[in-house]
């Protein structure tokens, strides 16, 4: 008797006749392709799944320290829990990027390049920032700063049609003639700064906007937007700096230096979160 | 003296109910490793991936926690939700869902997960996923199941890497690895419940 829907739901909600359960027992505890075949073909798991799990979790090496908590997920997780309304609504300053096929680009995306080149000219800026400041050891700072994540797409040109698109993977390499589309996921409402860290200190702002609560994606007027990477070569890094608070220019070179969550001159704290990228150089180059 | 796992869990979801947020950490910080290893199963998924759906996983777990009735299996019922979270997630992507629409997707509608647990013994359960992995056969499956499992130090997209494999190869050995589990902790339940009468 293999396992099948009449027995098995049954077998977990203990309603399943011992008389029945019996003979399942021993059927059950010899090898049976079909029976394993049957559970691998469940198309959801359920709470044998998660028991099994559990038990197979606890095999791990204790003091394994890969996959704890960190205090911005668990911030993430609760700003979602207790404000499920203002999950992803997109604001007048950002937009998620209108549906494409996949590895090709719709006419949106592929106008995003174009629509950048004419968008940052009014937003970049290169400084050189100030020295690096240490780390106040204040504690509390992270639980504080607005939950923040970056994450971007690879928008890579197709001779002859729409650029392809792919999801982006920090630290993947890329070529010079791609461009980079961020988007942004905060806790809670806030002033975002997007920045490329330099050599020698230095940073250009290349975004600036108060975003709300939820996913955006980088936009220039309305727009998606996405940073070409035609002028650079090898490793480069793309911070989100957020903050309830407005973020001036003279505090963004600090936070950036700074790490995790920094807190600032009176009590403002900063959110980072950060994704680099190494730059192939183009053939022509 | 200390309080046995489930029931530090039962009395955390009481606190967690009341509104207390260090009960939901509590949670969230003895789960959470155990969510992420079973996000990492799933050989297409990368850290993003594996880092989304453990948070969605939570999400959804402490929104839904009013729903869930056995208190005490919460590690069970926010793992049954990160693999049920990892495997529409792997269907969208296999689908072909569009990557940008996926970035913007807003979360499923927040409907608890059934969850019925079968009534078995911890310990009883994890004698019987040791004896499942002594009685593997040599080969590439017991030594993708040790590399994950046992070594745990590898995620299933790095041990694809390192065994020269394709992902989905890695990520079928372990779920069927796992259905000869989940078949050898049936014939338990079964037995016990044979046993009654």
């Amino acid at each position: 008797m293999h396992l099948s829907d009449v027995t098995y739901r049954p077998l977990l909600r203990s309603s399943l006749p011992p008389a029945a359960a019996r003979p399942l027992s021993v059927h059950l505890a010899r090898e049976c392709d079909i029976c394993e075949g049957w559970l691998l073909a469940r198309p959801a798991a359920d709470g044998l799944d998660g028991m099994v799990d559990a038990s197979l979790a606890s095999l791990a090496p204790a003091g394994e320290a890969a996959g704890t908590g960190h205090d911005i997920e668990f911030a993430r997780i609760m700003a979602r829990v207790r404000a499920p309304a203002a999950r992803g609504s997109p604001g007048p300053q950002a937009r998620p990027a209108p549906p494409a096929p996949r590895r090709r680009a719709g006419p949106a995306v592929a106008l995003a390049a174009s629509v950048l080149l004419a968008g940052l000219a009014g937003l970049l800026w290169t400084k050189a920032g100030p020295r690096p400041q240490p780390w106040d050891g204040l504690k509390g700072a992270a639980a504080e700063a607005v939950p923040l994540r970056l994450r971007f797409l690879v928008l890579t040109p197709v001779a002859g049609g729409a650029p392809g698109i792919e999801k982006g993977v920090p630290g993947q390499e890329v070529p010079a003639d791609a461009s980079l589309q961020f988007q942004v996921e905060l806790g809670r409402p806030a002033e975002v700064v997007l920045i490329r860290t330099g050599a020698g200190g230095t940073y250009d702002v290349f975004f600036r906007a108060r975003l709300p609560a939820g996913r955006s994606a980088v936009s220039v007027g309305g727009q998606p937007a996405a940073y070409p990477l035609s002028t650079l070569a090898g490793p480069q890094r793309f911070l989100a700096l957020a903050s309830e608070r407005p973020i001036e220019p003279a505090d963004v070179g600090r936070a950036a230096a700074l790490g995790a969550a920094a807190r600032l001159g009176e009590g403002q704290v900063i959110s980072l979160d950060q994704v680099e990228v190494q730059v192939r150089p183009s053939m022509g180059r | 003296m200390d309080l046995p796992p489930e029931q530090d869990d039962a009395a955390l979801v009481a606190r967690a109910l009341r509104g207390d947020g260090a009960a939901h950490r509590s949670l969230y910080d003895r789960h959470r490793p155990a969510a992420w290893r079973v996000a990492r199963s799933f050989a297409d998924f990368d850290g993003d991936d594996v880092d989304d759906v453990v948070q969605e996983a939570f999400v959804r777990a402490f929104r839904s926690l009013a729903g869930l009735k056995d208190t005490a299996r919460f590690g069970p019922w926010v793992l049954t939700i990160t693999r049920n979270r990892a495997l529409s997630r792997l269907a969208r992507k296999r689908a072909g869902a569009d990557l940008a629409d996926e970035f913007s997707r807003e979360m499923e509608t927040s409907v608890p997960e059934e969850a019925v647990f079968p009534d078995t013994d911890a310990d009883a359960e994890l004698a019987v996923v040791r004896r499942v992995i002594a009685d593997l056969p040599d080969g590439p499956e017991k030594e993708t199941v040790h590399l994950f499992y046992v070594e745990g130090s590898l995620s299933a997209r790095q041990i694809a890497d390192r065994l020269g494999v394709g992902k989905s190869a890695i990520t079928m050995r372990l779920e069927r690895f796992r259905a000869k589990v989940k078949r050898r902790v049936l014939a338990e339940v079964a037995r016990v419940r044979g046993d009654e009468s």
